[in-house]
């Protein structure tokens, strides 16, 4: 059991002296361990963080240099690869005038008998310019009951007649023209 | 009142008791201040550490990706490639090469062509159109319309396209169409190799291969870009035997 003295027994805040300044002492020793520990920790991961940058530097100076070596092949991949993309663009850009073409040639009349065509022009902006010549008025009756069809109308996005006449005078032929947008 | 002697200042309580614990004042006072200014500037310098060490991990990683994309390629395939697909858009107009791709042509589509415009006459913007008047059958048509694109040893596009029955053959067909040559100028710059699209490769291979098949030949040359050849050789007709 210990023994304490008061000597500052007469003094009015002698008790609340002493506790605070044991506090003093409890949160020095509390405070220094901790800043001294955290600046320890600190210290230990920052030396090794460096370690690691100057490592990866490294690692980044010889990749580098390696890519540095190989500079030819890495710019004709680039440009094979710039090159494919313009020719793509242009490619992919290109109206499908073969399915244009094959629809055309499916959805109109192509024989003496039903009509043929006489004139037929493609342009850039997916349109079709046609003109049929028809036998007679029967046949063009059946083909301008065709164009109402529905199976007619989702080829296109839109159809019009632009033209009708007789191919000569005195002549039962038909001259027909009917313009066309694809879809 | 509060004057004390020298003697009453260093026997009061309050001097002795604060003796007893300078110690632990000037320590505490020396710990905040470390507390303070020295351990957080520690922190941000580990901080600064850690964020360049993980960015140059992420720069390395993507180098080393790069790499391994490099170390990938064969340098003669890419060469070749690469001739391939210069031949077909071309760095810069070569309008000497237009009169033997438009006779390429006529040889893929079996038309014969009856009239065909000039390179020299021709331009929509860095574009050179050639129109040219042709007698085709359909089956023949059809075979233009599918291959013109880039069969002909040269990137066309078709400007127009019209045609008409042939006054002495019901079977055959005159045919008036406009077709384009492009050439894009293209150079790697400052850009840095991310990918390979592969569809590139894929593209370059099947064309090679479709030029093979049809006797073409190509030089080899380097792959450095100011080495490409502009003026490349090109046969009268790569796809004959001549």
């Amino acid at each position: 059991m210990s023994l304490e003295i008061n000597l500052l027994h007469k003094h009015k805040t002698s008790k609340f002296t002493q506790r605070v300044i044991l506090s003093i002492r409890i949160a020095t020793v509390v405070i220094g361990a901790t800043v001294l520990l955290s600046l320890s920790v600190l210290f230990y991961l920052k030396k090794n963080a460096q370690v690691q940058l100057i490592a990866s530097q490294q690692y980044h100076d010889k990749i580098m240099s390696s890519i540095q070596k190989k500079q030819d092949i890495e710019t004709g991949a680039i440009l094979l690869n710039e090159k494919y993309k313009g020719i793509h663009t242009v490619i992919t850009s290109e109206l499908p005038y073969s399915v244009y073409f094959q629809t055309l040639f499916k959805e109109l009349p192509n024989s003496s008998e039903s009509g043929r065509i006489t004139n037929l022009s493609m342009n850039k902006k997916g349109e079709a310019t046609t003109q049929l010549l028809f036998p007679n008025i029967l046949a063009l009756t059946k083909f301008l009951s065709r164009i109402e069809s529905e199976s007619f109308q989702k080829q296109f996005s839109a159809v019009k007649t632009s033209g009708l006449s007789f191919s000569q005078e005195g002549s039962k032929e038909i001259l027909f023209s009917l313009d066309v947008s694809f879809k | 009142m509060f004057h004390l002697s020298k003697t009453q200042l260093f026997t009061s309580p309050q001097f002795i008791l604060l003796k007893g614990n300078i110690v632990y004042l000037i320590a505490i006072i020396l710990f905040i201040f470390l507390g303070v200014s020295f351990l957080p500037q520690q922190i941000v310098e580990y901080s600064t550490i850690r964020q360049q060490n993980k960015e140059l991990v992420e720069i390395n990683t993507k180098l080393t990706h790069r790499l391994r994309l490099i170390d990938s390629l064969n340098i003669k395939d890419l060469n070749q490639l690469l001739i391939i697909l210069n031949t077909l858009e071309p760095q810069q107009e070569d309008k000497f090469s237009i009169n033997p791709v438009v006779d390429n042509l006529q040889v893929v589509t079996g038309m014969l062509f009856v009239k065909k415009g000039s390179p020299f006459d021709t331009h929509i913007g860095s574009q050179v159109v050639i129109p040219i008047s042709a007698i085709a059958t359909l089956d023949q048509i059809k075979v233009l319309l599918q291959e013109y694109p880039y069969k002909a040893a040269r990137l066309i596009t078709l400007e127009s396209l019209a045609i008409r029955p042939d006054k002495t053959s019901p079977l055959l067909w005159d045919v008036d169409f406009s077709i384009a040559f492009h050439s894009n100028e293209v150079s790697a710059g400052k850009k840095t190799l991310d990918t390979i699209d592969p569809k590139a490769i894929d593209f370059a291979r099947q064309v090679q291969q479709y030029f093979v098949s049809r006797g073409a030949t190509y030089s080899n040359v380097s792959i450095k870009e100011d080495d490409i050849p502009l003026n490349y050789p090109i046969k009268q007709n790569p796809f004959g035997n001549n």
